[in-house]
């Protein structure tokens, strides 16, 4: 009897037991709770796999983007702003998942641990989301790509603030057409947001890595000439360039964008110093932005040799580029080197009036460009539109920038990527249009459209 | 001493009426959940009476006055009543038929339990009895969801395992009683693996476990044998991998396990659903008929864990499980002082059976075990389980000395817990030995009267419980806990 009652003891280690279950599933559902709560099977906020119940998604002015009425969510009365908001503000379906209704649904749907969805189920409403974005700017973009395929973002590279991100092809969410999944051309890719998910081809934007690592890397850079014959030869092949610049200087080359003279600076630099500024610049590292996971750029020559390294140095060979990382670049050099990371989704307000900060000014830490080399890259760039593109392209702007053409199967995408230096407009901005022409007048002239909406 | 009765009555009664404002005010929003329904409103009318019915005639006509388990019991099956209720007024009529059937079976076990005795005689009849039943099971049951644990009576759908889940403890306790004669553990051998053995054959899985664990429980209290155990342990978990080997079908109802994302359409949908909405449901819960998992499959019987987590909110649920854990606390601690092993053991088996099970149902829809199906004792919409829940509850409370007041007052004038009518904590607080301050505590030398009135030894004969006279043993083993706990009794020998 007395040892029947002693043995009990063993059922004290399965209550214990029991107690670390139950400690593990409360962790589970508070660590997990959001990404559970957000699962589109989940009918307290989408129907049939479409959200229904959610917040209200606002731009930078106030305009509603998106919201919820009835159980149905109804985006913005005006039909290009719902294009060109797209990939921003996401689908029904979840098919864009980089978009905010996707990303932040657990935020939308006002979930929180302790009272679960109660807020949405009882005001039918859960936490507004405000952007950064101008929906006006953007629809000025999307109006400017005219069908054409391609993203272009503008941000603010002092603060971060993303003020335009447009990617397209794109369609009205309010109106899906029926033959988007066909496998059509004109849809392609249409569910990714070309900005944060697209890698292309750099073409000659890329000299801007290869102007800055040989200005770290070749003491004389500034006194070397280059002959220019509309080729370079190395001792492997040929390099091709896209004119014939006769004798020209470093400034003057990048001017012209000079493929020979570039090549010769590629091949002067060699693999390893030039994998290592592409790498201080953020080539072949992952970025987020906030919870968006961004196409890695990728930058790799180990295995190059003579004149895949030249084609290498003005951006074509097997280099890629996420535009994302180029806008960030491009607000390291107009920033004296700070990188700041663009970011497009402001805060959340609770129903309560509550604010919580979401989007703030954060530093790209992977992005190491000294201040000297930031400033003169800007005069050089300022060089470009000054001597070559004309401030007449970009009036009232005093912009800086790099023209891309880059060759790819099938046409060549143009490339513009820039900034403005007036002290009132600090915005960078990256414009990529896929298979369309040459850099400046494609790129150019849609970036231009945009800045000009922007700054005045 | 009628002061200390009425101050003790009025606390169960006042339990009593915060389980029935509970009620009440969870039974309203059922009742009013699709407009004003009068069958629901009778069904709660009359189950709220039958509550205070049953309270009056206990503790007046059987002076009863340790309620703790029929407070849960009530507690519990009114949150099951009312789960069912949100979902169809004639499930609620069928669960609170359960619930009455279930109270009369607690009554009649009580009765039952109260002779040693009788307990002795009835034990291979009910052995019987539930391999009978298994049997029939077997023959006639029809492939339910996977399972062939039901058999079809008429409109009414009855599950066998559960009420021999009953009859497993109750042989298991009375029969263990000697385990070390060889003939009496074989016996109980082939009972358990008859038991197991139809279970699996039912593919009822989770009943199968169930079982298994209450006979470890039972085999390791009354022999105490770690060898033997962890012998039946290692044999269980051999044949558990040669099924999964031979038998992939087997393997294969359990493919979900830690996979339900991959699966959330499939076989682990339910899972998925359950944590989906009971973290929709947070910490408060949306409010009783909110919930969208009770459009689920199976949501009010499998998933109610997950229904109470969305609706009622997770504090609730929380509370209703970690109930579960305290009636095993108070399980181990009647056990102590029971009349003989018997009743130590079926209580223990009983509780640990009720938590165990509560385990594989709550982390079994939750994916940290693998999802067998089991229903939450009490909670889950099951005549059978509802009634089965109410016997193990039997089970537990015939252990308490407390419950059978004039037995407990002829052979136990001197138990720690007589007279019975007293609070089981408050009861232990009082006599808790505390030696005045000049009073230097020798241990060794301890004298008698320092010893704490409630472990006191008697020295009468009347201090051997009913049951210990009965058997022929009369080892140092056996002698009742009272008596062991003096300082001298137990080194003597």
């Amino acid at each position: 009897m007395r040892n029947t009652t002693r043995r009990a003891f063993v059922l004290y280690f399965v209550i214990l037991a029991f107690f670390c279950g139950l400690g593990y599933m409360m962790f589970g559902f508070y660590t997990n709770g959001a990404e559970w709560t957000s699962n589109l099977v989940n009918q307290h906020i989408y129907n049939n796999g479409e959200i229904s119940s959610a917040g209200t998604v606002y731009d930078r002015n106030g305009v509603k983007l998106v919201y919820s009425e009835n159980g149905v969510r109804v985006y913005n009365e005006n039909k290009t702003i719902r294009k060109a908001m797209l990939h921003a503000v996401g689908d029904n379906s979840s098919f864009i998942a980089t978009g905010v209704q996707y990303v932040y649904s657990a935020k939308l749907s006002g979930y929180d641990f302790v009272n679960g969805v109660y807020n949405l189920k009882k005001y039918n409403r859960g936490n507004d989301i405000n952007l950064t974005l101008d929906a006006e700017v953007c629809k000025t973009a999307y109006n400017a790509f005219d069908g054409r395929k391609g993203t272009i973002a503008v941000y603010n590279y002092k603060t971060g603030e993303m003020i335009c991100m447009v990617s397209t092809p794109t369609y009205d969410p309010q109106n899906k057409p029926s033959d988007i999944d066909d496998d059509d051309d004109k849809y392609e890719g249409v569910y990714l947001n070309r900005f944060v998910s697209g890698l292309y081809t750099p073409g000659s934007i890329f000299k801007i890595v290869t102007a800055i690592s040989a200005i770290e890397n070749i003491p004389d850079i500034y006194s070397q000439t280059f002959e220019c014959t509309g080729e370079y030869a190395t001792g492997d092949g040929k390099v091709i360039c896209n004119g014939v610049h006769g004798t020209v200087n470093f400034e003057q080359a990048l001017n012209h964008s000079c493929n020979s003279a570039f090549a010769n600076i590629a091949i002067q630099l060699g693999r390893e110093k030039l994998m290592q500024t592409a790498g201080e610049l953020g080539f072949n590292t992952k970025e987020d932005m906030d919870q968006i996971t961004v196409s890695k750029s990728v930058f790799d020559v180990s295995k190059a040799n003579n004149v895949d390294l030249g084609w290498a140095g003005i951006g074509q060979y097997t280099t890629m580029v996420s535009p994302y990382h180029m806008l960030t670049l491009m607000g390291a050099i107009a920033n004296d080197g700070v990188a700041t990371k663009p970011y497009f989704v402001k805060n959340m307000v609770y129903p309560n009036e509550k604010v919580e900060e979401i989007g703030k000014t954060e530093v790209n830490k992977t992005i190491k460009l000294s201040p000297e080399i930031a400033k003169q890259m800007q005069k050089l760039l300022r060089s470009n539109v000054v001597n070559y593109y004309s401030d007449s392209t970009f009036p009232n702007l005093q912009m800086c920038g790099k023209t891309g053409t880059a060759e790819v199967e099938g046409g060549t995408h143009a490339w513009f990527v820039g900034f403005s230096q007036r002290e009132d407009t600090p915005y960078a901005v990256v414009c990529v249009v896929e298979k369309s022409g040459s850099g400046l007048t494609v790129a150019g002239s849609v970036v231009n459209k945009v800045m000009q909406k922007i700054c005045n | 001493m009628a002061n200390e009765k009425l101050n003790n009555k009025f606390h169960w009664g006042f339990a009593l009426i915060l389980v029935s404002i509970f009620q009440v005010l969870t039974g309203t929003v059922a009742i009013n959940l699709n407009g004003f329904n009068s069958t629901l409103f009778a069904i709660y009318a009359g189950y709220i009476l039958l509550e205070w019915f049953y309270f009056f005639a206990a503790s007046t006509f059987f002076r009863q006055n340790n309620f703790e388990l029929e407070i849960i019991g009530f507690l519990f099956s009114g949150i099951g009543l009312t789960n069912v209720a949100t979902i169809g007024s004639d499930y609620a009529l069928k669960q609170a038929a359960a619930i009455v059937l279930g109270l009369c079976l607690f009554i009649a076990m009580l009765a039952v339990m109260r002779r040693t005795d009788v307990v002795m005689k009835l034990r291979m009849p009910v052995a019987f009895a539930a391999v009978a039943l298994l049997i029939a099971n077997l023959a006639l049951a029809k492939y339910n969801n996977g399972a062939l644990n039901w058999i079809t009576i008429g409109s009414f759908s009855v599950q066998p395992s559960e009420f021999v889940k009953i009859a497993f403890i109750f042989v298991g306790a009375a029969s263990l009683d000697k385990l070390q004669t060889a003939r009496s553990i074989t016996k109980y051998l082939i009972f358990s693996f008859g038991c197991v053995g139809a279970l699996f054959l039912m593919k009822d899985f989770g009943a199968a476990l169930i079982f298994f664990f209450t006979f470890v429980i039972i085999a390791f209290m009354r022999s105490g044998d770690v060898r033997t155990i962890a012998l039946v342990c290692v044999a269980a978990l051999l044949g558990a991998i040669m099924i999964i080997y031979f038998k992939p079908h087997v393997a294969a109802r359990f493919k979900a396990y830690r996979h339900i994302w991959e699966m959330i359409n499939d076989s682990g949908m339910q899972q998925t659903r359950t944590l989906i909405y009971s973290a929709s449901g947070g910490l408060l819960g949306l409010g009783i008929g909110k919930g969208e998992l009770r459009n689920v499959v199976f949501a009010s019987t499998d998933l109610a864990f997950g229904m109470i987590c969305e609706e009622w909110g997770m504090l609730v649920a929380l509370m209703i499980v970690i109930t579960y854990a305290c009636i095993l606390l108070y399980a181990i601690k009647v056990a102590r002082n029971t009349r003989s092993a018997f009743y130590a053991i079926t209580a223990c088996a009983a509780a640990g059976l009720l938590l165990f099970q509560t385990s594989l149902n709550i982390f079994g829809v939750t994916d940290i075990l693998p999802f067998t199906g089991v229903t939450l004792p009490f909670i889950s919409r099951g005549g059978s389980s509802v009634i089965s829940s109410w016997g193990m509850l039997a089970l537990i409370k015939s252990a308490d000395i407390r419950t059978y007041p004039k037995l407990s007052k002829t052979i136990l004038p001197d138990h720690p817990l007589y007279p019975p009518n007293v609070m089981i904590g408050k009861r232990a607080k009082r006599k808790v030995y505390i030696p005045s301050v000049d009073e230097t505590p020798v241990r060794v030398k301890r004298s008698s009267a320092d010893i704490p009135v409630g472990k006191r030894a008697s020295a009468s004969s009347s201090d051997i419980p009913v049951s210990r006279k009965r058997t022929t043993s009369s080892s140092a083993k056996d002698v009742p806990i009272s008596r062991k706990r003096t300082t001298n009794g137990g080194k003597g020998r």
